[in-house]
């Protein structure tokens, strides 16, 4: 460790957060120390698609918000100092079952008064421009504004950048304890030694609640796991990145009516990414089974099934490997970007599948946090206060035998 | 550039890489067959690089061929079979195709 013994803030946690955030404060002009435990994107960060997404929010202030953080990317993609494989092609949301046209419909045009850049292919229109999907496929509505990225390479430019900015980066740093003084915070025991500081932004994922715990703030964030599928590298299957419409139907926990029990089960919808190097990206789940990140071959066999059905080309693909990670959820779906009842703690994290959407603005809302401002966008509604003062922590759920 | 280590005791049969006829011994690997004549290289990367089998046991997948028609067939788990067509593999495999739903 540095010889460098206080910070005007201490961020904890290496991931797309975390580095947002150590990124923002340093360029707004805090002396940060960003504090990792292990290497940086270690945790949920590597284990994700990197969506930049707008798709799975509902007309309204929090998909003006999601839609406001995209905009970030598109002048980070500009200062970052490491090429992010920045891809803007736009996701396609599929539809496959014929009572779900009508709300798509209404998305459609919801999401247009909102000035998202939105198109709607029927079913011709979407065969012409990807023939390999399948039969069943009856429409595709585009975010024309969203998309994908390499996140261990955004949360590489982003500490590169903050370090840049004067911040102190450490790699495989854990930290062992929090510390207040009269009630309010006042430093951050690690592994490597002490860091005196007023303020510690809590960015851990999944990991949070831990952390918050160590000065007596329950963080309800519980750990959802996710299935990802690698194929081998093939071209022409897909022009871009895909997900279906079923998956907004897991996000809220409702009923499908056209998957397997096991898809059922494991919360399994269509996600699809061509990567810069020409695999595939297929997923994905959703189940509670604690900190398990070990691959499920039931969970891989429902997430290929499914796949095969929207792109009936993947069954003759070989799949190179398969990854699994968990993600921070909160019982609302909406992340937690709040001040605490303890002065001088915050928490930015809960993020779930958009802790890569989210992820600048929650850095650039937290430095204003940090510093006395008011934020620029409401996030009132994204204070951990609306589960009640001190909640308690959610059920982790089961790890699978 | 590459040696057997011991002679031939089985039945040799033929096939054809990059069309040219080759007799190899039955029971080989593709991989194996065609190291000596391939110079090494049994395909190209997606940026243009030569590859060749490297670790010979179905991890690398360094050593991707066009078999029979078919891309994407690890050499090295692939035994020969008489008349087999195989082929260097060129990027990767195009599964793009012409709009067939119309």
């Amino acid at each position: 460790m540095s010889s460098k013994r206080t910070a005007g803030a201490v961020v904890i946690g290496g991931g797309a957060v975390g580095t947002a955030v150590a990124c923002y404060l340093a360029m707004g002009g805090v002396d940060v120390t960003l504090v990792e435990r292990g290497e940086f994107a270690w945790g949920t960060s590597r284990r994700c698609e990197g969506h930049v997404v707008t798709y799975d929010t509902p007309p309204g202030d929090y998909s003006v918000f999601c839609k406001t953080g995209q905009n970030l990317f598109y002048e980070a993609q500009k200062f970052l100092p490491v090429d992010f494989e920045f891809t803007p092609e736009g996701i396609g949301l599929l539809v496959d079952d014929e009572s779900h046209l009508e709300t798509v419909k209404e998305n459609y045009e919801g999401k247009k008064k909102e000035g998202y850049d939105v198109t709607l292919w029927d079913r011709d229109e979407l065969r012409h421009r990807e023939p390999n999907i399948g039969d069943k496929v009856l429409a595709c509505l585009n975010f024309n504004n969203d998309c994908t990225l390499n996140p261990m390479r955004l949360c590489f430019g982003l500490a590169k950048h903050a370090e840049a900015n004067g911040a102190t980066i450490l790699s495989r740093t854990q930290v062992t304890s929090l510390r207040t003084e009269n009630g309010r915070v006042s430093g951050v025991e690690t592994d490597k030694g002490f860091i005196a500081t007023k303020n510690v932004i809590l960015a851990s994922g999944v990991w949070t609640p831990q952390l918050g715990a160590m000065l007596g703030v329950n963080i309800p964030i519980r750990p959802r796991q996710g299935h990802i599928l690698v194929t081998e590298r093939v071209k022409g299957l897909l022009s871009k990145a895909y997900v279906e419409y079923g998956y907004l139907l897991t996000k809220h926990g409702l009923k499908r009516e056209n998957v397997t029990p096991d898809m059922d089960k494991f919360g399994v919808a269509f996600v699809i990414e061509p990567s810069s190097a020409g695999t595939v990206l297929v997923g994905s789940s959703r189940r509670f089974v604690g900190m398990d990140i070990r691959p499920h071959p039931a969970v891989m066999r429902a997430v290929a099934e499914r796949g095969n059905h929207f792109f009936p080309t993947l069954s003759d693909m070989r799949l190179l490997r398969c990854y699994a990670g968990v993600r921070p959820a909160t019982s609302d779906e909406l992340p937690i970007i709040s001040t605490t009842h303890v002065p001088g703690l915050f928490v930015g994290a809960g993020h779930e599948g958009l802790g890569i959407s989210l992820s600048l603005i929650t850095g650039k809302i937290m430095s204003e946090l940090v510093r006395g401002e008011t934020p620029f966008i409401d996030t009132s509604y994204m204070s951990i206060d609306r589960f009640g003062f001190n909640p308690p922590a959610l059920p982790v759920g089961e790890t699978s035998a | 550039m590459f040696k057997k280590v011991s002679e031939s005791k089985g039945k040799t049969i033929t096939i054809y890489f990059e069309g040219q006829p080759l007799e190899v011994e039955e029971g080989m690997t593709v991989a194996a067959a065609v190291l000596g004549p391939s110079h090494g290289w049994t395909r190209t990367s997606h940026g243009g690089q030569k590859r060749g089998p490297y670790c010979q046991m179905g991890v690398c997948h360094e050593c991707l061929m066009t078999i029979d028609g078919v891309p994407n067939q690890q050499a090295c788990l692939t035994a020969v079979v008489e008349g087999m067509q195989v082929f260097r593999q060129n990027g990767v495999p195009d599964f793009h195709k012409e709009n067939s739903h119309e």
